[in-house]
């Protein structure tokens, strides 16, 4: 090989090589982390200055957009110190989400093996995790560690045939896991906003669930046909429940007795928004399956008015 | 393809190294890559294996409402509407599979040129890593897709053959690059397709784990056969070089002897100036049955043919034999008549026959 040759080869395998630096890489990717949590606090204190003012932004302050893995995206939830949770719609992984700096920082899976179901809602209760599928079944388990498979055991309160769930969260005051319906089967009209009650102490569903007739959400202006829950979510600066539909594209703000507090539509445009939660600082993030794209989290400064 | 060659032979200074060839034409396309990521960052995805890190641990997501996440490998691709992405992504990876397994053609086609070498294998090659990453990217990460594809796949019924280790392991090569380039790895492709070529080219050249002889034996003799595989003095080039290298010197004098004697008795004999030939073909029978087959060429051969002579025949255990006659042809009849009449002769022992006419050889001589 002539010396030209060689010293062209050479250079090849330095850049190779110098590109591959872990070190180096490690150190660009924390600063660069690093700025783009100096970047949300800065549009969130913007956004705060804003609302004082009285002009409240709907824009959000960070948006991140998941890899393909993250597609079934479908429950979202805040441990007790602030980290965020998500859920995969069918193979029971949980995944934490760094929302400030746009990173996932662990993923573990319920059961070994994989518990399959159709996920569809996941609230953190002190040290325990409820997932909840479609047709209210209700999964107990704990926070797992990167890569680990987590045991859970599981009860039924035996809600299936009264509606199709979607969403879960939990009222402390109470001690009670609420459980939203999309699709209602019986018992109440299909129109309503329907919500059941579980005491965490019995497993059992309370009595009477709370309904809310579609007219009192249209009398506060919305101009809905019907309220197909996809997610609830509590305000922990207020108590009140968010309750999300991904179809009517809106939000209900109820008290934990189930008086309506106000109606709007969610902020931004989004595809199909199954997950949401809210911070101690009022922030409220919102999270996007696929729907024939990629899964996005969302982060908006405030709830909203 | 004549401008691509004229870059080539200008890059390498009209080289025909294969490995300077090659290493002329991974760099470029490091080159185009590079220049490629310059003017569309977004084309980073088809790079970072993303699919394949999806099933790995932390992870940085890409940074929806900031555009300079590029600056540590993270890509926003949002802003292209998805069936765009879909289509441009596809493409990207179907043509990058292509680019990198034309030197693995070259390579394969290079080392087997002695040998000779199926062409099916050679487009098998080229195709056969696009429809794998063209699947990969169908399947994506459902498993349903997958079982689905699995059972369409087995459907299909897609079986060859392959002579040769070596071209099982090429195939395995397209299956590898497809795959890579399917989970937008085109970095880990690229590598692949770079050390197993070189890799291939190497082992070719030394001859790497060649089965030894008898060691006495090779050192004596290895050189002067080496000298002709070579190929250095201008002399026709030798057909097949493992089978060369692989005589015994027992065996080699035997056949220049062979060689020697059908040469003498067809073209005339050294030394003997206007010596007219007493032979001027060959005709070879395959026969099942050597001593019926005799029987039924011989008459035939009696009457159609000036002379003719039983030179040799080799018999193979499970194959049919080959009869070699030295014949004297006449005018007439024709030399495909006389074929005719042999053929005619024994349906039962005679399975096929041929002339090498003498003209012919010496035809085949002067064009080489």
């Amino acid at each position: 090989m002539k010396p030209a040759a060689g010293a062209l080869l050479a250079a090849v395998l330095g850049v190779a090589l110098a590109s591959c630096s872990p070190a180096e890489n490690s150190a660009a990717r924390t600063r660069t982390l690093d700025e783009r949590a100096r970047e949300v606090a800065t549009r969130a204190a913007e956004a705060d200055s804003a609302a004082r003012s009285g002009a409240v932004s709907r824009a959000p302050i960070a948006l991140w957009i998941l890899p393909y893995h993250y597609a079934e995206i479908s429950g979202l939830t805040l441990t007790p110190d602030g980290r965020l949770l998500a859920l995969g719609d069918e193979n029971s992984e949980i995944w934490e989400i760094d929302y400030r700096r746009g990173v996932v920082s662990k993923r573990f899976t319920v059961g070994d093996p994989a518990i399959q179901a159709d996920f569809e809602g996941l609230v953190a209760v002190d040290k325990q995790i409820f997932l909840m599928d479609s047709k209210g079944r209700i999964y107990r388990t704990t926070e797992g560690a990167d890569g680990t498979q987590v045991a859970y055991d599981e009860f039924d309160p035996g809600l299936g045939k009264e509606c199709e769930f979607e969403g879960l969260s939990y009222d402390p005051a109470a001690a009670a896991l609420l459980m939203a319906c999309k699709h209602v089967g019986k018992g109440a009209p299909e129109s309503a906003l329907v919500i059941y009650r579980i005491s965490l102490s019995e497993r059992q569903a309370a009595a009477v669930p709370i309904v809310i007739p579609i007219g009192q959400l249209n009398a506060r202006g919305a101009r809905w046909k019907k309220f197909e829950a996809s997610e609830i979510t509590r305000d922990p600066r207020t108590g009140n429940f968010l309750v999300m539909s991904s179809l009517q594209r809106g939000l209900v703000e109820i008290t934990p007795a189930g008086a309506v507090v106000r109606v709007s539509d969610i902020p931004g445009n989004h595809r199909q928004p199954e997950g949401a939660a809210i911070t101690r600082d009022g922030r409220l993030i919102v999270a996007d399956e696929a729907a024939g794209d990629r899964p996005v989290i969302t982060v908006y400064p405030s709830v909203g008015s | 393809m004549p401008f691509f060659s004229k870059m080539m032979d200008l890059a390498t200074g009209g080289s025909e190294s294969p490995v300077r060839r090659l290493l002329v034409y991974y760099v470029f396309i490091v080159a185009i890559t590079v220049g490629l990521l310059y003017v569309f960052p977004a084309a980073n995805l088809l790079f970072s294996g993303e699919r394949v890190s999806d099933a790995l641990g932390p992870q940085v997501l890409t940074d929806g409402l900031h555009r300079g996440a590029a600056a540590i490998g993270i890509v926003d691709a949002s802003s292209l509407p998805p069936r765009l992405y879909m289509v441009l992504t596809a493409f990207a990876v179907m043509v990058g599979t292509l680019v990198l397994m034309l030197p693995v053609s070259w390579v394969y086609m290079a080392t087997r040129r002695s040998t000779g070498y199926a062409q099916s294998i050679v487009h098998t090659m080229l195709i056969l890593p696009i429809v794998v990453a063209g699947i990969v990217l169908i399947v994506r990460n459902s498993l349903a897709l997958a079982f689905s594809l699995a059972g369409i796949v087995a459907g299909v019924r897609f079986r060859a053959n392959l002579k040769d280790n070596r071209d099982t392991v090429f195939v395995f090569l397209a299956i590898g690059v497809g795959l890579a380039a399917g989970v937008q790895a085109l970095t880990v492709a690229a590598i692949l397709s770079l050390v197993f070529n070189f890799t291939i080219l190497t082992v070719w050249r030394t001859d790497f784990g060649r089965s030894p002889l008898d060691l006495g034996q090779k050192v004596e003799w290895s050189e002067p056969l080496g000298a002709l595989v070579d190929n250095k003095d201008g002399t026709p080039p030798v057909p097949d070089r493992d089978l060369l290298l692989t005589l015994t010197p027992e065996k080699a004098d035997a056949l220049a002897d062979r060689f020697n004697r059908v040469r003498n008795l067809i073209a005339g004999e050294r030394g003997k100036k206007g010596g007219k030939p007493r032979y001027n073909a060959v005709l070879s029978v395959s026969a099942s049955d050597i001593e019926a087959a005799k029987r039924a060429v011989e008459p035939v051969l009696q009457q159609t043919t000036k002379r003719f002579r039983l030179d040799d025949v080799i018999e193979a255990a499970g194959k049919p034999a080959t009869l070699f006659y030295l014949v004297r042809l006449r005018k007439e009849p024709s030399q495909e008549d006389v074929l005719h009449a042999v053929m005619e002769s024994s349906k039962d022992s005679v399975l096929g026959a041929e002339f090498e006419v003498a003209k012919d050889l010496e035809k085949e001589k002067t064009e080489v």
